[in-house]
């Protein structure tokens, strides 16, 4: 038996705590463990070492200074989209002159954003009554999905005709642009009806298979709601209007973090 | 129709922007160069939008962008202007309102998580933080999979310690 090393203890325990260990490796570990206080002692430290990160890395996101990053943004694709005049690769101080361009770009960009930013706070529900209805409704649907529910990928054929006829009913038009989410697989549109009023469904996986959905449905002419995040029914929901008579909303298990960066971005598209 | 790659990118970076200025915090440990690191990342994927390839992961390919921009760009930049020795008093740290808000353990494991070497603490960040496996932060980072399995036990063995001590 060739010689074992404490780190390659340490890195065995280490993937075993992560779930990344393949099951033969996983199985002779565990066979270890019984007999060896010390290799019980090393685990337990590699996991007291774990605690409270995940936690901290999610409060950490949550300091993000936003309107800032999306004036940033802004200014990145204002900059990439002029008719330019050779930019230098890389220029001496690195960042300054960048800076010295977009700086007023960003500060007019970022005074517009600030209002719609300012909107994002967290609520046990829905502000309204006649506002929380739909949402409500939503959420006790999903409460009845599965990971099988949107298990099967659609064909871009009935991709195609479920956005075409979801558009009709609503009386705006929903194309797989501006639908599209990042890193986010779209499995379809299907149309219901709340209360005399279409409601569209979208429904998408995210990049780790966890289903989600941005829903839309014609409202009474209500004023502008900024997004607004919340929970419903176990789920993390943001929902908001532009005062279009359009009311929105994204519901799923997806982090609220994600949630309201798509709600941004949608937000965005819709003008 | 085809969303142009360009509009894609633009999405992609527009979800992204706070766990972007995250990774770019823990990297640096500095605000203002977390921002700098997300304003050349926007303008370096908008640039290169060209060469993401749609239905590959969009976020793996902007977080690759901003730390090739940091390792060979920020990083040695503060090098050479003699900015690379650990400053003791570079700590991260929730912002000053926020910190008030959040238990005062998430703020001392996020100061200890600070205090980690370089490569430890960005191969935690990716793991713990991101949720890469340990193949997608190898590849992120170009190391073998032993050398992120090897970071981070050391980060955690690391953290234990400091965590045991009173006070820390």
């Amino acid at each position: 038996m060739s010689e074992r090393h404490p780190s390659d203890d340490a890195e065995q325990l280490v993937a075993l705590l992560d779930g990344e260990l393949e099951a033969g490796s996983e199985a002779a570990l565990a066979e270890r463990l019984p007999d060896d206080a010390d290799l019980r002692a090393r685990l337990a430290t590699l996991d007291r070492g774990g605690e409270g990160v995940r936690r901290a890395f999610d409060l950490l996101l949550d300091d993000a200074p936003i309107a800032r990053l999306d004036a940033i943004l802004d200014g990145a694709i204002a900059a990439t989209q002029k008719p330019s005049p050779t930019v230098p690769a890389r220029s001496r101080p690195a960042w300054g002159w960048l800076r010295g361009l977009l700086a007023p770009a960003a500060a007019a960009l970022a005074a517009g954003l600030v209002g719609l930013w300012l909107g994002f706070a967290v609520l046990g529900g829905p502000a309204h009554e006649e506002e929380g209805g739909w949402l409500a409704a939503v959420a006790s649907y999903w409460a009845l999905t599965t990971p099988d529910t949107l298990a099967i990928a659609p064909t871009p054929d009935h991709l195609a005709k479920g956005l075409a006829l979801a558009s009709d009913r609503l009386g705006i038009t929903l194309s797989p642009a501006a639908i599209a989410l990042p890193d986010a697989d779209f499995r379809g549109a299907t149309v219901f009806d709340y209360d005399g009023k279409p409601l569209v469904q979208l429904a998408y996986l995210d990049a780790d298979g966890t289903p989600f959905a941005y829903c839309v449905i014609r409202a009474a002419e209500s004023g502008s709601v900024q997004p607004t995040a919340g929970t419903m029914g176990g789920f993390n929901v943001v929902h908001w209007s532009a005062g279009d008579g359009v009311d929105r909303m994204l519901i799923g298990r997806v982090p609220g973090a994600v949630l309201e960066r798509y709600a941004a971005l949608l937000s965005e598209r819709a003008g | 129709m085809i969303t142009s790659g360009n509009e894609e990118v633009r999405s992609g970076l527009r979800v992204h922007l706070p766990a972007l200025w995250r990774f770019g915090l823990v990297l640096s440990r500095k605000r203002e160069t977390a921002e700098e690191l997300v304003q050349a990342t926007c303008l370096r994927a908008l640039e290169r939008a060209d060469q993401y390839q749609p239905g590959t992961r969009l976020d793996r390919w902007l977080f690759s962008i901003l730390h090739s921009i940091w390792i060979n760009d920020l990083r040695a930049r503060r090098i050479r202007l003699g900015e690379g020795q650990v400053d003791a008093e570079t700590a991260l740290v929730f912002d000053g309102a926020h910190a008030i808000e959040t238990n005062i353990l998430a703020g001392q494991v996020l100061a200890r998580i600070g205090r980690l070497p370089d490569a430890q603490r960005e191969t935690v960040l990716l793991v713990y933080g991101e949720g890469y496996s340990y193949r997608e932060a190898a590849d992120l980072l170009g190391v073998p999979i032993g050398t992120i399995m090897s970071r981070l036990a050391s980060a955690r063995e690391r953290l234990a310690e400091e965590g045991a001590r009173p006070g820390a």
